[in-house]
């Protein structure tokens, strides 16, 4: 639909003039938005931006909004109402008003009041139509303090939408004659099927009544027959009406003939025949719609009878895959992973190799004097714990060695909790931390915001970090009086399980600040953690990513001895776990190479 | 209406990303300040963000249990546990700290939440092997190729001490080949940021005004 923009009636689409008041549409494709200045479509009635109304209301029906046409309308002095009202009647503003409009208000203006009056109140206007103005300007408009009527309170393009207009008075009614009432271009349609009224023909003009003037004697007009061509333009309504009166043909009655009912009249309704399917003649052909090749076919395949299949479709083989279940490969695993650690002896003796990433790492930490101060990020959770754990443990062990301080932060909620207890075990294992909480290592807890919490502890460590994970002030803390800002610590230990906030570090600190900065990371890590290590300025000092790092790691830390009890099973099973995967994926590669043999062959 | 909800939110986005760029710029107190303001202004919404997704996690559950929608227990046992450890964390008891500190909260927290964390996440090799044997089938060259560097990268972590060559195979993969993707993908990433920065600052990307 496309509503007018100038007395927002509704009109169909494609349009390009108002049925009401002939607005063109033709020139306007958008309509732009009095309050929000955005552009519109045609159809829209509120503003797609601001929900601002962009098409006026339409006038109200049966009380207002003189007609244009048809003759009933009287002149409407432009400028009537506030500025608001004609804005919302014109979209366009002064220059939409058209020039036989401008030329109206100038002659009006020019006459003056008493013109005014008499092209308002014209002589030739009848009492009928003086009546229906009278009922028309008697009622009590809505908004008295503004004095405006009802149908320019409702051209406000601040009004509410519409509500149906109640219908008129019935009094109103009564006063108006019913082909005046029809003529009303807003009153609601009457009722299809409604007769009409029988004082009509007593209201007939004179000119109308037949007259018998000039018959003879004895003459009588007789009505004449009205040819089938006109009878066809006659309303649906009233041919319904003639229909309806027409008598219908008697039914015919229906007596049962057998049974029980036999004699009874119209005991069963007769059926009404809907649909008779046509019944196919024995040896009737059907002949073909489409010449095709395929459609001869499909006539020569339904044309076949019907036979039993001669001979049992086999069962399709299963292939080796097939043969090989996940629950035995699962139990596989369980075990290869379990059965390492139930022995007491490493099942391989070798030797550690560390990688160049884990002898970096550890010449740095090695490097580091006693009561270096070090910031260690715990930025993982439960999730990983089982394999960070053991980085973390090996790279926090070293450190208590070297006698560092170490001051812990966690990016993740989870983190502080998994920093607390691991930091608590290893200050028990090693002579001088079990009491040094506070003075040797301190747990300054959960730093939320992600990436702008990490810039925020190379802006202003004192706001970043201002109580432990304790609730303990940084004051009553004596390592954190020693650190200041982010360029006290010697070293940034990363320890994650997720390539984000490694990077995240190494953005907003470890570059911008020149701190060194190392990293203990998951495996799944480790490649992303190496594109750092290999730059030129080793934006990463050292990599420690697994659990065989971290024993290769662990290694180190003993001298170089062979890996013995707990961490030789953990790498054990570790290893026998990535050797099932190895044989498994061999195992199904042979067989699907045997399988799609078979099937070429 | 339109101020507030366009105009007003891209000028404050505007003028904060400028302010911030220009103390990471420019060595001004004044600068430095406005900065560290702003970020300390981060930190304290995306804190205060954490309480919107609770009071969102508690609305979504309590609608599924009062509409009955199935799996309306968990939803349940989810909102009792929830109170359960904000009943527990929020008052101090006995002279201990609140919050997550609390003894209670952390045996919750080692003996409950870790372990079925972990579980969870170790469930992942089972899937882990059986996609393994699909994906790693020889169908044609580019899946041969990929096969035999599993296969080599998988023996180099496998065999060490046994095959010395394996491991230096293994370390050359990581260090040449797939170091090449990898810094490809983070080139990528910093040009995308990059890219969403400037968006950003011209105005022209309003992630939060649309």
């Amino acid at each position: 639909m496309i509503y007018c923009p100038k007395c927002g009636t509704a009109n169909r689409d494609g349009s390009k003039f108002c049925n009401e008041c002939g607005e063109s549409f033709g020139s306007q494709t958008r309509i732009k938005c009095p309050n929000c200045d955005t552009w519109n479509p045609v159809q829209n009635v509120f503003c797609s931006a601001c929900g601002h109304r962009i098409v006026s209301l339409p006038p109200k029906p049966g009380v207002e909004a003189p007609p244009a046409i048809k003759g009933l309308s009287l002149p409407v002095k432009p400028g009537i109402g506030t500025e608001e009202d004609r804005s919302a009647a014109t979209p366009g503003g002064e220059e939409d008003i058209p020039a036989w409009l401008r030329e109206l208000e100038a002659s009006l203006s020019a006459e003056g009041a008493a013109g005014k009056a008499a092209l308002t109140e014209p002589a030739e206007v009848p009492d009928w139509l003086r009546d229906l103005r009278d009922s028309l300007v008697g009622e009590p408009p809505e908004v008295a303090e503004e004095g405006l009527p009802d149908r320019l309170a409702a051209l406000r393009p601040t009004a509410p939408p519409a509500q149906p207009a109640a219908p008129p008075p019935a009094a109103e009614e009564e006063e108006l004659p019913d082909w005046l009432a029809a003529l009303r271009p807003t009153a609601p349609p009457a009722p299809p099927a409604a007769p009409p009224p029988a004082a009509e023909e007593e209201e007939l003009p004179d000119w109308l009544v037949p007259s018998e003037e000039g018959l003879a004697e004895g003459e009588t007009l007789v009505r004449a027959e009205i040819p089938d061509w006109l009878l066809t333009l006659k309303p649906r309504e009233l041919r319904k009406e003639e229909e309806v009166e027409a008598p219908t043909p008697a039914k015919e009655a229906v007596v049962e003939e057998t049974g029980l009912l036999a004699g009874l009249q119209d005991i069963l309704p007769v059926e009404i025949i809907i649909a008779q399917p046509r019944l196919a003649k024995a040896g009737e052909e059907i002949a073909p719609v489409i010449e095709t090749p395929q459609a001869r076919l499909f006539a020569q395949i339904v044309a076949r009878p019907p036979t039993v299949a001669s001979k049992v479709m086999p069962r399709p083989q299963a292939g080796l895959l097939a043969l090989l279940p996940r629950w035995i490969l699962s139990i596989a695993l369980i075990a290869a992973l379990t059965l390492p650690l139930l022995l007491d002896r490493p099942l391989l003796a070798r030797t550690i190799e560390p990688a160049p990433t884990v002898s970096s790492l550890y010449e740095t930490i090695s490097r580091l004097g006693s009561g270096a101060r070090v910031l260690v990020a715990f930025d993982y959770d439960p999730t990983t714990s089982s394999e960070m754990d053991v980085v973390a443990q090996t790279l926090i062990g070293h450190l208590m060695d070297r006698q560092a301080r170490i001051v812990a932060v966690s990016l993740l909620p989870a983190g502080p909790a998994s920093a607390a207890s691991l930091l608590a075990d290893q200050a028990a294992a090693h002579p001088g931390y079990e009491e040094g909480y506070g003075r040797l290592y301190v747990n300054m807890g959960y730093l939320p915001g992600q990436v702008a919490a990490v810039r925020l502890l190379g802006e202003s460590l004192e706001m970043a970090l201002p109580c432990d994970f304790y609730g303990t002030s940084r004051a009553d803390l004596e390592l954190m009086g020693q650190v200041k800002e982010l360029q006290d610590f010697d070293l940034i230990l990363e320890l994650t399980a997720g390539q984000d906030s490694l990077r995240w570090w190494i953005e907003q600190v470890g570059t911008p600040y020149g701190l060194p900065l190392a990293a203990g990371v998951s495996a799944l890590v480790e490649p992303f953690a190496r594109a750092y290590y290999q730059t030129g300025s080793q934006q990463l000092k050292g990599v420690v990513a697994g659990v065989p790092d971290a024993l290769t790691y662990s290694a180190l830390r003993s001298g170089g001895e062979g890996l013995t009890g707990i961490p030789a099973a953990r790498l054990d099973s570790q290893l026998a776990g990535h050797l099932l995967f190895i044989v498994a994926i061999l195992v199904s590669n042979v067989a699907y190479l045997v399988q799609r043999s078979r099937r070429e062959s | 209406m339109t101020v507030l909800r366009r105009t007003l939110p891209a000028a404050l986005a505007i003028a904060t990303s400028l302010f911030v760029l220009a103390a990471l710029f420019i060595t001004n107190p004044l600068l430095d300040a406005i900065g560290t303001y702003f970020i300390d202004t981060a930190v304290i919404i995306a804190a205060f963000a954490l309480f919107l997704g609770l009071f969102n996690v508690l609305r979504v559950h309590a609608r599924k249990i009062r509409e009955r929608q199935p799996g309306s227990l968990y939803s349940f046992v989810l909102i009792g546990a929830m109170l359960v450890v904000l009943v527990i964390g929020l008052p101090p008891i006995a002279g201990k700290p609140s919050g997550p500190s609390h003894p209670l909260i952390q045996w919750i927290f080692h003996n409950i939440q870790a372990p079925i964390q972990a579980a969870l996440s170790a469930l992942i090799v089972f899937f882990v092997i059986t996609a393994a044997c699909r994906l790693l089938r020889v169908r044609n060259a580019e899946s041969a190729l990929m096969l035999i560097v599993a296969l080599l990268v998988l023996a180099g972590q496998v065999t060490i001490g046994l095959v010395p060559v394996l491991p230096a195979i293994r370390e050359w993969i990581l260090d040449v080949p797939a170091m090449a993707g990898v810094r490809g993908i983070l080139l990528g990433v910093a040009l995308g940021i990059l890219l969403t920065s400037i968006r950003l600052v011209l105005g022209t990307e309003r992630p939060y005004s649309d």
